[in-house]
């Protein structure tokens, strides 16, 4: 028996995780529409604050890290409000809950799978915006910003956004109901951004990184233990 | 619904008492300042308000904890009666602030971390507010509203933290001395007594607003039940 | 040593909004008591008036 089936490796617990993980990307190979809006909604926001803030090349120094983290915050926001309204929709998130899985491995699982667009975004948006304007965004020390930040983001957001998707203002809530919690968060990446991107001394990005280290474990933490009241019928 | 507790009466009676001695206080009991002048004496009820708006998001925040374990609906009541009591005395302190701020910091506004922390709060419950308002199911209203309240409340001092890594004017009266601070000033013992008295004075007027207000909340679900009774 | 800064017109300022937010939130609490107050009458006598209709049928009922 043991030999005839190649289990996966893990607990129950990251299996079906990873399951939801799975299914999730697998759906987006097929259709493409959250990555494709998230996307081309942020090479929009991109360009828009071209013309918005009339940058020249030191403006642009200045400003860019703000720049990025609206434009990833504001395609964030998509993307969270897409991938859980499709559950809704097509009435996968009552089989979800139905199956006979961990509901927190539910929620890990949808954070991981959000989490991995808003990088793929990120991934994308970068090369656009160093070639746009001229600005060399490959540092590390962005590069881990951006993973940690968008890690504290979707750990609140796919939290709130399951909550969103069952009211009835659906799509206009999740912004609302987020940025005023995420602000930490937000603040903390664009700052710790800004001094990677200067090359400002590591102690005055110290204290951003350790704030969003601790807003990211506190936010994984709460959303964790109250995601159960969310989904419950 | 049962009639008004003889408590609630001479609570609202003690509040009342109190209120009008603690006006009296800060009207002609408490000194004028030296530098600042009339001004200065916002200063009593302004915090005395962020206290009271502090107190009303905690309770909350504890009421929520305790309707995810219990699941009672009064507990929903009485969160829900706490944001919008801290919604109404945050109000009043960000607004004083503001008044307070433009003669001593020479403008309506700045991005100090208590002001914009107290901003980003009544933000985030306006938000609770407008979640509440989309649900039409009063047990996942009631759910919903108890997980925000506690998620709001969480940020609350991370927002505090990160706004504080920038440089602060605002003055620390109780406590540290801020040397960069502008607008601090030394309590005269005078000055204290009347503070002291606002703050306790305020408690009072927040429980009491809260008490009534967790009644109102009762009084509305027996007519929601009433209607839903009829209409079947 | 000059004296304190003429600012009673913000002080008045401050305590006008002080107590014209109570005031306003208190009037909301009482307008919404006493609507609630007349909404639970109203249906209360509608649901005494429905309970006796339908005794009345009950009783038709029986007769015919």
């Amino acid at each position: 028996m043991r030999t005839a089936v190649t289990r996966p490796a893990g607990t129950p617990f990251v299996r079906s995780m990873l399951a939801v993980v799975w299914k999730d990307l697998a759906a987006e190979w097929r259709s493409k529409e959250i990555l494709s809006s998230m996307l081309v909604f942020a090479l929009l926001v991109i360009l828009i604050f071209n013309f918005a803030l009339e940058l020249d090349a030191s403006a642009r120094r200045e400003a860019t890290a703000g720049i990025l983290w609206v434009t990833l915050a504001f395609a964030g926001t998509l993307g969270l409000n897409r991938s859980m309204a499709v559950e809704k929709d097509r009435g996968c998130l009552d089989g979800l809950l139905l199956a006979p899985v961990d509901r927190t491995a539910i929620y890990f699982g949808k954070s991981i799978a959000n989490w991995l667009f808003m990088l793929s975004v990120a991934l994308i948006v970068l090369p656009v915006y160093s070639i746009l304007y001229n600005v060399n965004l490959f540092n590390p020390g962005l590069l881990m910003v951006i993973l940690l930040g968008s890690e504290g983001y979707v750990a609140i957001g796919t939290l709130l956004s399951s909550m969103a998707v069952q009211t009835r203002m659906r799509d206009i809530l999740l912004p609302i109901l987020l940025f005023p919690v995420i602000i930490p968060v937000v603040l903390a990446s664009v700052k710790a951004s800004y001094g990677y991107l200067q090359g400002s001394a590591m102690t005055d990005i110290q204290p951003w990184i350790t704030l969003l280290v601790a807003s990211d474990l506190i936010f994984t933490a709460v959303a964790f233990m109250v995601f159960d009241y969310v989904v419950e019928e | 619904m049962a009639s008004k507790p003889r408590l609630l009466t001479v609570l609202d009676i003690v509040t009342a008492l109190l209120m009008a001695a603690a006006i009296y206080m800060v009207f002609i009991f408490a000194p004028m300042e030296r530098v600042m002048g009339a001004v200065q004496k916002v200063f009593y009820f302004h915090v005395a308000a962020g206290w009271a708006g502090m107190l009303g998001f905690f309770v909350a925040f504890v009421a929520g904890i305790v309707y995810l374990i219990t699941k009672q609906s009064r507990w929903d009541r009485v969160e829900l009666a706490g944001v919008e009591i801290g919604l109404v005395f945050m109000f009043i302190c960000i607004v004083t602030g503001s008044i307070w701020a433009r003669p001593i910091w020479n403008t309506w506004w700045t991005w100090d971390p208590r002001l914009t922390t107290a901003t980003i709060m009544e933000l985030a419950y306006a938000a609770y507010m407008m979640l509440r308002s989309g649900i039409e199911d009063p047990e996942r209203r009631a759910r919903f509203g108890a997980v925000y309240s506690i998620v709001a409340f969480i940020s609350v001092p991370l927002t505090f933290f990160s706004i504080r890594i920038f440089r602060t004017i605002h003055p620390v009266v109780i406590g540290s001395n801020d040397p960069t601070a502008q607008g601090t000033f030394n309590m005269t013992p005078a000055m204290g007594q009347t503070f002291a008295f606002s703050l306790i004075a305020f408690s009072f007027l927040f429980a009491a607003l809260l008490w009534h207000r967790i009644r109102l909340g009762k009084l509305q679900e027996d007519v929601e039940r009433l209607k839903l009774q009829l209409q079947s | 040593m000059e004296g304190p800064a003429e600012t009673t017109a913000y002080f008045i300022a401050g305590y006008t909004v002080i107590f014209g937010t109570l005031i306003v939130y208190l009037t909301s609490l009482v307008m919404r008591f006493r609507r609630l107050h007349q909404d639970k009458a109203l249906l209360t006598d509608l649901q005494s008036d429905e309970e006796k209709a339908s005794l009345q049928e009950e009783s038709l009922g029986t007769l015919s």
